[in-house]
């Protein structure tokens, strides 16, 4: 897939990745096949329109899809197949190795537990042995880490405004010390300058912690401030995947093309269902188009491309698209 | 939730609780106009002697007098003296109220514990095979009458099986102290199993229902990709959030817990409030009547109350609302 020579053995692999949710006519094929690594400390970019798989891919990562979900592959983390642990190992291992935030994290705090309550639950969890006043002290540091006062650890999940309570995510998300982040549209309930303020956290967090971060957005533009890779999906697969820069000055995919031409309108639900400012809704995934998912709203589409089933192809250095049009360099 | 209102809610409930004393003199008034005459039709009573009987009763003097008088006796807890028994209706209530408290209290633990259990294995277990038998059996007897799973078990644990007695509280040639207790507790297995079977089916669908709600929650989710069992995960995330309502209901119910066993009370002659209320229905013993129906109107006003302050008190984002 890519030429250039890893820093380090990937902290987390995925191969060929596959989820099939179970739906009443029939399963829905979500994922169809994804790989992808992650370098320990490093920063990966997923992005796409609604609908996708992203957040059907993070999940998959630990085990959190609902049951029933058919899930093939390999899920490394560490060299350890997540997919295929036993149910003692994969809880050691959540949030210990790998942690996420959730979408919808506006959501994901329980509003009957104060909020100090529901990180000292994880810790407590990941670490018996540590005294009380140790977990205290970690609460505490967290979330100071994430610039809300300690003593905020008492309050109740409604009485925090939206970014306040993405912060609190992240501290949480950070409380077992993980090596891996996932971020599932951390910003995208926010509103401008929140959002602005809880991605600068991220950046100073991954820096700071040396930590490997999956971020996960349908905004282009984000990603490209805030990773040094980016893959795209479309239609449960990688269609593109590069350096972020240069992926976003010089997409080879036209659909990456139409992502990084889009305008973000934030906030606007209209441009979120068409970020692209593409015709056409995403193809449903029960009813894929035939060949190259992507050929019945592409600009650029070729005679044969209903036809082929194109795969990632090298596009560059460190780069690969999946379109019939990238010529092997 | 802030002391005003708390005030504030204390003071609907008296208002309430005033305008039913209000209410329940004039219903009576409008019921019966002579009671005198009615209880002693047939008797020969001089005029002085049914003047008399007027006074005692409280009937004599203008409607306005009657009423002033009805007030300041009941707030000094003098609800009349019984047409039946010439006993003050009070102490009469407080005699009697025991023997329901002591049944219907049982009854409403016990089938809010086993309901919210019923509901919990059901929703967790969702679409499995006990889900469905416990589902099915739970509106199976929350649509039964009371008085006919009462009939019920009456006909086939007393009369049928004679494992039980078929009613009263305790067989009067029984002695006192542990002896009579264990008679007691004999007395009062079928009609407290024909309550709790009754009640249960309302908490076990409740429960359930509010159960799945709660399982679709985010916080789930983060609560199992923590790490945590998901033993734990129903346990301390998904029960709390979805008994909020099940704790509302129960408060609620634990104030028709004098007046909701009428039917059964009668059945197996249990001589609580329900058993009184139904002979004095048949008199009619009017002051009785009357007495009872301020006390359990007044139970479920504060009841309700007690569901408010509960639930703000469970919920804090209703607390510091
Ligand atoms: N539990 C489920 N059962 C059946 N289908 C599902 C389920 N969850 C998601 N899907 C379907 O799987 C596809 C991928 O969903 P996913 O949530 O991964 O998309 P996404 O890229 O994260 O989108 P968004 O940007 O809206 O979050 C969608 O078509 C969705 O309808
Ligand atoms: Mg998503």
């Amino acid at each position: 897939m890519s030429a250039a020579p890893r820093p380090a053995a990937p902290l987390l692999a995925v191969r060929g990745l596959a989820v099939t949710y179970a739906g009443s006519g029939g399963g829905v094929p979500a994922v169809r096949g994804v790989s992808l690594d992650l370098a320990p400390g490093e920063t990966l970019g997923l992005a796409g329109e609604s609908g996708c798989g992203k957040s059907t891919l993070a999940g998959a990562i630990l085990r959190l899809l609902p049951r029933g979900t058919a899930v093939t592959g390999e899920v490394l983390l560490d060299g350890e197949d997540v997919l295929a642990m036993r149910p003692g190992r994969l809880r050691a291992v959540r949030w210990t190795e790998a942690s996420i935030v959730l979408q919808g994290a506006l959501h994901s705090l329980n509003p009957v537990q104060r909020i100090g309550a529901q990180i000292v639950e994880a810790i407590e969890l990941h670490e018996p042995r540590l005294g009380r006043g140790a977990v205290r002290a970690r609460v505490a540091e967290l979330l100071e880490l994430v610039g809300i006062p300690a003593d905020r650890a008492s309050d109740y999940p409604h009485r925090l405004s939206g970014g306040q309570r993405q912060r609190v995510l992240i501290a949480l998300a950070l409380a077992c010390r993980p090596r891996l982040l996932i971020a599932d549209e951390p910003t995208t309930a926010l509103d401008v300058m929140v959002q602005a303020q809880v991605l600068r956290l991220l950046a100073r967090l991954q820096e700071e912690l040396g930590l490997a971060v999956l971020f996960v957005t349908h905004d282009l533009s984000t990603l490209a401030a805030v990773c040094r890779r980016i893959a795209v999906m479309y239609a449960g697969r990688i269609v593109e995947e590069g350096p972020s820069d240069e992926v976003f000055r010089a997409p080879a995919h036209p659909y990456t093309r139409a992502l990084a031409a889009a305008f973000p309108v934030i906030g606007d639900p209209a441009f979120r269902r068409h970020p692209s400012g593409l015709p056409g809704d995403p193809p449903d995934p029960r009813e894929l188009p035939s060949g190259c998912p992507f050929h019945p709203r592409c600009p650029l589409a070729q005679p044969e491309c209903p036809d082929v089933d194109v795969r990632l192809r090298p596009a560059g250095a460190g780069r690969a698209a999946a379109c019939v049009l990238v010529e092997p360099a | 939730m802030n002391r005003r209102r708390v005030i504030g809610k204390i003071l609907a409930s008296v208002g309430t609780l005033l305008f039913v004393v209000v209410f329940n003199f004039f219903l009576f008034r409008v019921v019966e106009s002579d009671p005198v005459a009615n209880l002693y039709r047939g008797r020969n009573l001089s005029q002085e002697q049914r003047e008399e009987l007027r006074r005692e009763f409280g009937l004599d003097g203008s409607q306005a007098e009657q009423f002033a008088r009805y007030v300041v006796q009941t707030a000094q807890l003098n609800l009349g003296r019984s047409y039946v028994s010439n006993e003050p209706v009070a102490s009469e209530i407080a005699r009697r109220a025991w023997p329901t408290v002591a049944l219907v209290g049982v009854s409403a633990l016990l089938s809010a514990l086993i309901g919210i259990l019923i509901g919990i294995v059901a929703a967790w277990r969702r679409g499995s095979k006990t889900d469905y038998v416990s589902t099915g059996f739970t509106m199976t007897t929350y649509s039964m009458p009371d008085f006919w799973l009462g009939m019920l078990l009456l006909l086939v644990f007393a009369v049928g099986l004679g494992w039980f007695p078929v009613g009263g509280i305790a067989d009067p040639q029984t002695g006192g102290g542990l002896e009579r207790l264990i008679d007691q507790a004999h007395h009062i297995v079928l009609p407290a199993a024909t309550l709790t079977l009754a009640y249960l089916g309302e908490y076990a669908l409740i429960m359930r229902s509010s159960l799945l709600d709660t399982m679709r929650e985010d916080y789930l989710l983060l609560a199992r990709a923590k790490g945590l069992r998901d033993v734990a995960v129903r346990n301390r995330h998904a029960v709390p959030n979805a008994l909020l309502p099940v704790t509302t209901l129960l408060a609620i119910n634990i104030g028709f817990v004098l007046s909701g066993a009428i039917a059964v009370e009668t059945i197996f002659s249990w001589p609580g409030l329900g058993l009184a209320t139904f002979e004095a229905l048949s008199g009619p013993d009017l002051p009785m009547l009357q007495g009872l129906f301020l006390v359990f109107s007044a139970a479920v006003i504060v009841a309700n109350l007690a569901a408010d302050l509960l639930y703000s008190y469970l919920d804090p984002r209703v607390r510091t609302a």
